[in-house]
């Protein structure tokens, strides 16, 4: 047989950047409007 | 006292130009005698034997046994406190010292954090703690020594955290977009503010190693549609053996976290192509822990009621 | 019918998910529940625009506060059961 070399590319690492930015701002705004809403709005 | 079912007995002879004696008190702690405090007792029991002297000034010292102490500090729940104190007190200021570890089962600041053991020393303004230890996470923490209030940052040692642990606290969020699996420790300088805590330069690494999803249904993924090179990293991200993850962590008094993370892993599915991560993510934890609290709180009230009072029984939650 | 003596007679509940849930299933209590909910969420899907959040984040959160001021002795579901508050 003939001896076969394969040439194995070096895999280059792939870079991947992910930013995450949880808000609980927007949380707290939702709660004052639900807030005025379950008391105020007489659907509760 | 009758609301406090308190019984104290007091005895007294004269000695020299003076007088002493002693002073045994026993009490259960109740929230009848928390009005006025910060902090609501739930149950307790304190037994106090202290001695007694005045010679033109007065000196006191003695020891307080505290028994299956529970607590209620503005939604932060304690329970399984018990230890013992030794107190020396007189018109020069007040030494107080554990004698033994002090132990409390259970803190929930909104994840519960558990098996606390301390010893401390403090003259009830500065506090030092010394062996301190908790688990939380599924890891733990621990600290030889922590002064408290202090601009300096103390080192906080952190083992094997469980990273699933982490992400189930975004259980309010929408589902969890990255799924993390694994254990990372580390060190964590702390600074203890009166009105707060920081982190500067935290540094966490991987033990052993981690595995990395990218679950198909995750809002993510929704978003990668429209984006080619999203599409691209998430698939490269859809399954990752992680062998190298650094975290470095920085969180203000305010609370904000920030911290940057570097992952190094695999991926299997594509032929063991080797993929980067760097991933920052900024929170404010204490808006974070403070929204499970309240969540916990609503469905603590109403299990309350169900099982007839008492403090919540934390086996039952389905706490990480 | 109205909502609050509809509450108080046990006829209609809270529920976590923010939606009024019927205990005990009269036509009115039925019709008036069906009512609210409409009601219910439109209002959930405006403040959800609002502010950037999904309709079952503000729907499940109105849950969490109804059932939180929800009248003593009023039912509440709780793990899938009705509970009298």
């Amino acid at each position: 047989c003939t001896p076969r070399v394969a040439l194995e590319v070096p895999k280059e690492p792939i870079t991947i950047n992910l930013n995450v930015k949880i808000d609980h701002e927007i949380r707290l705004k939702v709660e004052k409007d639900v807030d005025s809403l379950t008391t105020d709005s007489g659907l509760f | 006292l009758p609301a406090w079912r308190s019984q104290l007995q007091l005895s007294a002879r004269r000695q020299g130009s003076g007088a002493a004696g002693s002073l045994a008190i026993d009490t259960p702690l109740s929230a009848a005698m928390s009005r006025g405090l910060d902090v609501t007792l739930q149950q307790g029991q304190l037994a106090s034997r202290l001695q007694w002297r005045w010679d033109k000034q007065w000196q006191l010292n003695g020891n307080a046994d505290i028994s299956g102490l529970a607590l209620d500090w503005g939604g932060i729940l304690a329970s399984g406190g018990k230890g013992r104190l030794s107190l020396a007190a007189s018109p020069a200021g007040v030494q107080l010292h554990s004698d033994g570890p002090l132990q409390l089962a259970l803190l929930d600041v909104g994840t519960p954090l558990q098996d606390i053991r301390l010893a401390l020393r403090s003259d009830l303004h500065d506090w030092q703690l010394s062996d301190v230890q908790a688990r939380v996470l599924g890891g733990s923490v621990s600290a030889g020594q922590l002064q408290w209030p202090s601009s300096a940052f103390q080192p906080v040692t952190v083992h094997a955290i469980d990273l699933a642990a982490i992400t189930a606290l975004q259980k309010n969020e929408q589902p969890a977009t990255v799924q993390l699996t694994g254990r990372v420790g580390g060190l964590l300088p702390l600074q203890l503010l009166p009105r707060g805590v920081a982190v500067q330069n935290g540094l966490l690494r991987n033990e052993g190693e981690l595995t990395l999803r990218v679950p198909p249904g995750a809002s993510v993924r929704a978003m990668a549609q429209s984006n080619q090179a999203v599409q691209l990293a998430l698939d490269m991200l859809s399954e990752l053996d992680v062998n190298d993850f650094q975290a470095t962590l920085n969180m203000a008094a305010s609370g904000v976290l920030d911290a940057q993370v570097t992952l190094k892993g695999v991926n299997p599915k594509q032929n063991r192509q080797p993929v980067v991560l760097n991933y920052s993510h900024s929170e404010n934890i204490l808006e974070l822990l403070r929204s499970l609290r309240i969540s916990d709180d609503i469905s603590r009230s109403v299990l309350q009621r169900q099982s007839g009072g008492g403090t919540r029984n934390p086996v039952t939650e389905s706490k990480p | 019918l109205d909502l609050g003596s509809a509450k108080t007679q046990g006829l209609v509940g809270e529920q976590p998910d923010g939606y009024l849930g019927v205990v005990k299933s009269t036509p009115d209590a039925v019709a008036l529940a069906a009512d609210i909910n409409a009601k219910r969420r439109e209002a959930y899907d405006a403040i959800a625009k609002k502010n950037g959040a999904t309709i079952d984040q503000v729907a499940a959160l109105a849950g969490q506060k109804a059932i939180d001021k929800a009248a003593p002795g009023t039912y509440v579901k709780a793990n899938g059961q009705w509970v009298k508050k």
